[in-house]
């Protein structure tokens, strides 16, 4: 959906068609889930945050700039909603899930060899999506935000900044620390269950 | 400053490829409708939205749009130092007449426009400092003027009874009140210039 077309959706919100927000929902609410999920490792509380995030941008919508991207805007307040989530919970990600054993996940140069080829494997792909949940779960939610946002919502660098409020170069050194941490969490695990 | 980008991204592709080829998780099929079922349970109850629908051209044209953390500083500094310069001028160039010489309230009004600008410098440095952080205190800082007028009003009201004290006290009281609803919107608008900093979840 282009820009204009979200414009004017909103324009018909705020002038009393509340239906038309419908649209706007339709079009957002799966990486808005994604996002809820991924973030909170929890179905229940991703469909609940998504809906408060699209509740809360309706109740918000007279403050929508309309020259901006609503998607952003959207993502903006969904992050909003889910800190706050995480922070009410103070849980992590799966933290009251085991971490599985990342043998599979290795991570020295000849186990990064043979992950890119159990990578084309359906069944070890599963496996290792799941072990790498369980480890993105023991991130710290910014760090986490920012990986999810780069690499699972598949988002620019110049659009999480806008998200974010960070400059560029600080998105990307953030991302980069993460996956350092998202790395040695991994080593960790490799560890503790080898 | 992120030198050797591209050799720094491989060394966790195996890692990347796994997120980004990752399946999207998706809402239930009911998502749509129960967003759309609980927004036609919610009724606009604020006063400025019963207010923005009465005059939506009005409303959306004077302040729609969104207020940056440089402008809205701005405004608490230009509104601030209006309060320096009237504070200064009463102060230097009141002369009461002997009738009012002891009216406590009339000999207290420059000092009342130097403190009204005190604190409205602080709400615009407190913005420009971290708007994220202080709107809240801006905000109650805000409320805290509108109530320091409306309180020094009422005092006028008791304490001088001279038509001409009246009539400084209402143009006193009334462009405070307006400057206070005007700042109010602007906080309410407060919106710094990166998206994520401005919008409140």
């Amino acid at each position: 959906m282009d820009q204009k077309t979200e414009a004017d959706i909103v324009a018909r919100v705020l002038n009393g068609d509340r239906q038309a927000y419908a649209l706007l929902v339709q079009e957002y609410k799966n990486p808005v889930y994604n996002l809820a999920y991924r973030m909170t490792g929890n179905p229940e509380d991703a469909e609940d945050i998504a809906q408060e995030a699209f509740l809360s941008s309706f109740r918000q919508l007279s403050r929508y700039d309309l020259k901006r991207s609503f998607f952003t805007w959207l993502y903006t307040i969904s992050l909003n909603i889910i800190r706050n989530h995480l922070k009410k919970t103070g849980r992590r990600q799966n933290d009251s899930r085991p971490l599985r054993s990342l043998h599979d996940a290795a991570v020295s140069d000849t186990e990064k060899a043979a992950l890119q080829d159990s990578v084309n494997s359906d069944g070890s792909r599963k496996e290792l999506e799941e072990q790498l949940e369980s480890c993105l779960g023991r991130l710290s939610p910014d760090l986490r935000e920012l990986i999810v946002l780069r690499f699972y919502q598949g988002l620019s660098f110049e659009a999480i900044a806008d998200i974010t409020g960070f400059s560029q170069s600080a998105v990307k050194m953030r991302v980069y620390r993460g996956l350092e941490k998202l790395r040695e969490i991994m080593q960790k695990n490799v560890t503790s269950s080898g | 400053m992120f030198k050797n980008e591209d050799e720094k991204w491989r060394q966790f592709r195996d890692l990347t490829e796994i997120m980004e080829n990752a399946e999207q998780k998706r809402p239930a099929d009911d998502f749509t409708s129960g967003v759309m079922a609980r927004l036609s349970e919610e009724k606009e109850t604020s006063m400025l939205s019963n207010i923005r629908r009465l005059f939506p051209t009005i409303m959306n044209f004077s302040f729609g749009d969104s207020v940056t953390r440089t402008e809205c500083a701005f405004y608490f500094f230009l509104t601030g130092f209006f309060y320096l310069v009237l504070g200064f001028i009463l102060m230097l160039g009141l002369r009461l007449p002997a009738v009012l010489i002891n009216s406590g309230w009339l000999s207290f009004q420059p000092a009342f426009g130097l403190i009204l600008a005190a604190e409205l410098a602080l709400m615009g440095i407190a913005v420009y400092k971290d708007g994220d952080i202080s709107i809240r205190f801006v905000r109650a800082g805000t409320l805290l003027y509108a109530a320091l007028i409306i309180i020094n009003g009422f005092m006028g009201v008791f304490f001088v009874r001279l038509p001409m004290a009246a009539f400084f006290n209402v143009i006193f009281s009334i462009t405070g009140l307006v400057t206070a609803f005007l700042l109010g919107l602007a906080v309410n608008r407060y919106y710094p210039k990166n998206i994520s900093q401005e919008v409140r979840g």
